[in-house]
């Protein structure tokens, strides 16, 4: 890309200065994505240099280490055992003594679980005729069966097979890393001893833990806290979008299997009804974070701006009555809105009573649209006023009083000084509000539930004010829930707010500077 | 003189003009919060009735629909209390708990971020900034089924409680742990070097002298924590499910305008029930406004 210097862009005409940001910006955001995917390769690179240089590290350990050293990568703890650390000894054996049993008495069986999901197994059966099974209650019915029976534990859970090969492979990473790190300890605290240093005791091991080791305290419990219930669940979540799991292939009606990359394909078929509402979907809820966003922070620094005019009194009063909205819940406030603008609330009820015509503010999709970006406008402006107060008081005056005696109006003013001082602070939080909009559940949610629902959209089940993440929310809990789309979608809005988190990224200050320094 | 007069008579006309948009605005974003008590003092009790007589005389407000609230019984043979006050209950222990919890994960992890240098720090938090870019509740499915799990192997049966939303809500807000990270940053460095040669050792530095120095960090975390639970529906919905002795506030009354009969019964019973949930939930969210501000701001500006 050819960069030309600030002065030449100053001179050019505005068309064509209009013209090289549009050309630049493009630029940067193909770099941006190329940056990134180089980065990833340079990542996993060096990750697999990691491992081979700890494989290659550990056999310089086994080669150099003695007799305990060498059993110890048998035993684990015996080296720690051999240097008169008995407590950490014995506790590293129990563990792996535990893993062991734990990979014999179930891991296996899970890890081959987790590949075959599980068979579809006759599972349900007449009273009358207890041998005869059938592979769902549909089919029991239908061979003439009125109340079939579900047969015990013979149809298998798909759903908790893939949570158990998951865990099972946690585990096995986990002990993995674990052993090498104990293998590399013992032959460490053989050089040690050798060496004649001190060999720290248990009572000295536990004290490190509130000094040199106190980040790992601190850790501990949050981080199990997020492998629990963030990163387990969301392996498990990306699993699901390469298989076949919905409201028909749950237990205990069906067993699951992969598919592979099949809903992945029948999302960008733009053809199929799927891919069609994806891709409407997707446009709206672009349309819907840009005027969210531009809209409540431009129209919040104005009422901010006038607020803190010189010579307004009651500043205090007015910043109040806005941010009362801020400080009642959301779903109060949202839900109440959808109770006097739906088809038979107080408004439409006496605007027809009034004028005769019937406004229909929340059931007709081009008012819906219209009144849900207005109401979102009510929501977000006392937010911008409450986050810029305090950054528009730190403006200099003298910006002010300069521009004013170059003869500059109020709105100038307001667009060139004001706004552009305000971006310039919170640009990259203006990121981070846009993707928080992108994903703007409460909103949509709470006012028209995503409707008015139509009939082109995948089953009906999505209308046109659904954003993305309404419809994943459907997708898992309406009617008939497809657990596996909605996993796809959630990856779909993944890589959307990824790859604009990283243009910013690539943007921002600090990266900019760290190009400097180089 | 005449030009500073004429100055001068110009700035009125514009304060004047903004005085009355000012009084505009206010209008505008109070005749909502108006119209919710307004509400709720209708004698009217099912939608259609209140949508026609909105505007009813002021002589005929009543209170009736917040007494009804303290005794109406969602199932009147085996409930022990009113279903709302139980709700409400059982949101307020939700809260509190999450709170506390929350706050210990967010302040212990922000710390280590922000103060101890080790091995692995930059690729925990940008592992733990993509983790934030799936939307939240994306794995929900995955969690529901989790949950499940749990409770047949220990044996706790099918129905998940407040016990598991509490988990939802908690275990994993370490996360969030941004904006009390900035905070920490701007404390001198100095007072840590400082308890150190004195013989402090870390958890002492952490104890004894930077959490002292956080209150408004510590009571920004609090009213996040505290808030979350009376205003999510999310989470709550999808866990809780039909199991009405464990709702909450928000899935209670989300439950009376979206069932339709309750709808005919408890219309104006839900705007009653939506001011007593909103007036305490205000009243903390003034009180702290400033901290909170500091914490947005704070968060803001360091980007």
């Amino acid at each position: 890309m050819k960069t030309i210097s600030y002065i030449d862009y100053c001179a050019l005409p505005r068309i064509q200065q209009i013209g090289y940001s549009i050309y630049s910006g493009f630029f940067k955001i193909i770099f941006g994505i190329g940056h990134f995917f180089k980065g990833l390769g340079l990542g996993i690179y060096h990750f697999i240099l990691k491992i081979i240089n700890g494989l290659a590290d550990t056999g310089r350990c086994f080669k150099a280490g003695d007799v305990f050293t060498k059993l110890s990568f048998l035993f684990l703890g015996l080296g720690h055992f051999k240097r008169k650390q008995y407590a950490k000894g014995v506790i590293i054996f129990a563990l792996e003594v535990l893993f062991i049993v734990f990979m014999v008495g179930f891991g296996g069986q899970a890890l081959y679980n987790f590949i075959t999901l599980g068979e579809s197994r006759p599972a349900w059966f007449c009273k009358s005729d207890p041998n005869t099974f059938y592979l769902t209650q549909q089919e029991a019915i239908n061979a003439g069966c009125l109340f079939p029976t579900q047969a015990a534990g013979r149809l298998d859970n798909s759903a908790n097979m893939m949570l158990y090969g998951v865990v099972t492979i946690i585990v096995l990473v986990a002990f993995f890393i674990f052993y090498f790190k104990t293998v590399k300890g013992t032959y460490k605290l053989e050089c040690d001893s050798y060496e004649g240093k001190h060999i720290k005791t248990f009572k000295e091991d536990i004290g490190d833990f509130l000094n040199s080791k106190f980040h790992i305290t601190l850790l501990f419990l949050p981080v199990v806290g997020i492998i629990i219930f963030t990163i387990f669940p969301l392996i498990d979540t990306f699993l699901m979008a390469f298989t076949s799991y919905d409201y028909a292939h749950n237990f205990p009606l069906d067993v699951f299997e992969w598919v592979g990359f099949k809903n992945f394909s029948s999302l960008f078929n733009f053809g199929g009804t799927f891919g069609y509402t994806f891709i409407s979907l997707f446009k709206w809820t672009i349309v819907w974070a840009i005027l969210a966003t531009f809209l409540n922070f431009i129209l919040g620094i104005l009422v901010a701006t006038i607020i803190n005019r010189k010579g307004i009194k009651f500043k205090k009063l007015w910043r109040t009555c806005l941010v009362l909205s801020v400080a009642i819940p959301q779903f109060v406030s949202l839900l109440a809105m959808s109770q006097f603008l739906n088809e038979y609330g107080p408004l439409t009820y006496y605007i027809e009573k009034w004028t005769g015509t019937k406004i229909l503010f929340l059931s007709n999709y081009h008012i819906a649209r219209v009144m849900i970006v207005t109401i979102n406008i009510w929501i977000g402006i006392p937010y911008t006023v409450l986050s810029t107060t305090g950054i528009l008081m730190n403006i200099p005056a003298d910006l002010y009083e300069s521009a004013r005696i170059d003869g500059a109006s109020p709105i100038t003013m307001y667009f060139k000084i004001t706004l552009r001082y305000i971006i310039f602070v919170m640009g990259p939080s203006l990121i981070t509000t846009f993707i928080g909009n992108f994903n703007n559940f409460g909103v949509i949610y709470l006012l028209t539930g995503g409707g008015p629902k139509t009939g082109s959209y995948y089953n009906s089940q999505a209308g046109y004010t659904d954003l993305l993440v309404t419809w994943l929310y459907t997708l898992c809990t309406g009617n008939q829930p497809r657990y596996n789309l909605a996993s796809v979608i959630g990856i779909a809005i993944f890589v959307v707010s990824a790859t604009l988190s990283l243009i910013v990224y690539r943007n921002s200050s600090s990266f900019k500077n760290e190009e400097d320094f180089a | 003189m005449a030009r500073i007069k004429s100055m001068k008579k110009k700035q009125k006309i514009e304060n004047t003009i903004i005085y009355i948009l000012l009084v505009l605005l206010s209008i505008i974003w109070i005749i909502p919060i108006i119209a919710i008590l307004y509400v709720s003092l209708n004698p009217d009790s099912s939608q259609a009735a209140v949508s026609i007589r909105m505007f009813y005389p002021i002589s005929k407000m009543t209170f009736s629909h917040y007494v009804e609230l303290f005794t109406y019984k969602l199932s009147p043979k085996t409930d022990v209390m009113p279903s709302y006050v139980r709700w409400y209950l059982n949101t307020l222990g939700l809260a509190l708990c999450v709170m506390l919890i929350n706050t210990f994960f967010i302040l212990s992890l922000a710390y280590t971020m922000s103060r101890l240098k080790f091995k692995g720090r930059k690729t925990l938090m940008s592992i733990n900034l993509v983790l934030g870019m799936f939307p939240g509740f994306m794995s929900m499915i995955a969690i529901y089924n989790i949950l499940k799990l749990f409770n047949t192997l220990l044996g706790l049966g099918d129905t998940l409680g407040l016990v598991h939303l509490g988990l939802c809500y908690s275990m994993a807000s370490g996360s969030g742990f941004y904006i009390a990270k900035g905070f920490f940053d701007t404390v001198p460095k100095s007072l840590d070097e400082a308890a150190r040669i004195d013989g402090a050792n870390n958890a002492a530095v952490f104890f004894k002298i930077v959490l002292p120095l956080s209150k408004p960090i510590i009571v920004y975390t609090l009213v996040t924590a505290f808030m979350g639970p009376w205003m999510d529906y999310i989470f709550c919905s999808y866990v809780i499910r039909n199991n009405t002795d464990n709702f909450t506030v928000a899935l209670g009354l989300y439950q009376w305008l979206n069932t339709q009969e309750l709808k005919n019964t408890r219309y104006t019973d839900f705007f009653a029930g939506s001011v007593l949930v909103s007036i305490p939930i205000m009243a903390v969210f003034l009180a702290t406004q400033k901290y909170y501000v500091e914490g947005v701001t704070g968060g803001a500006v360091k980007g």
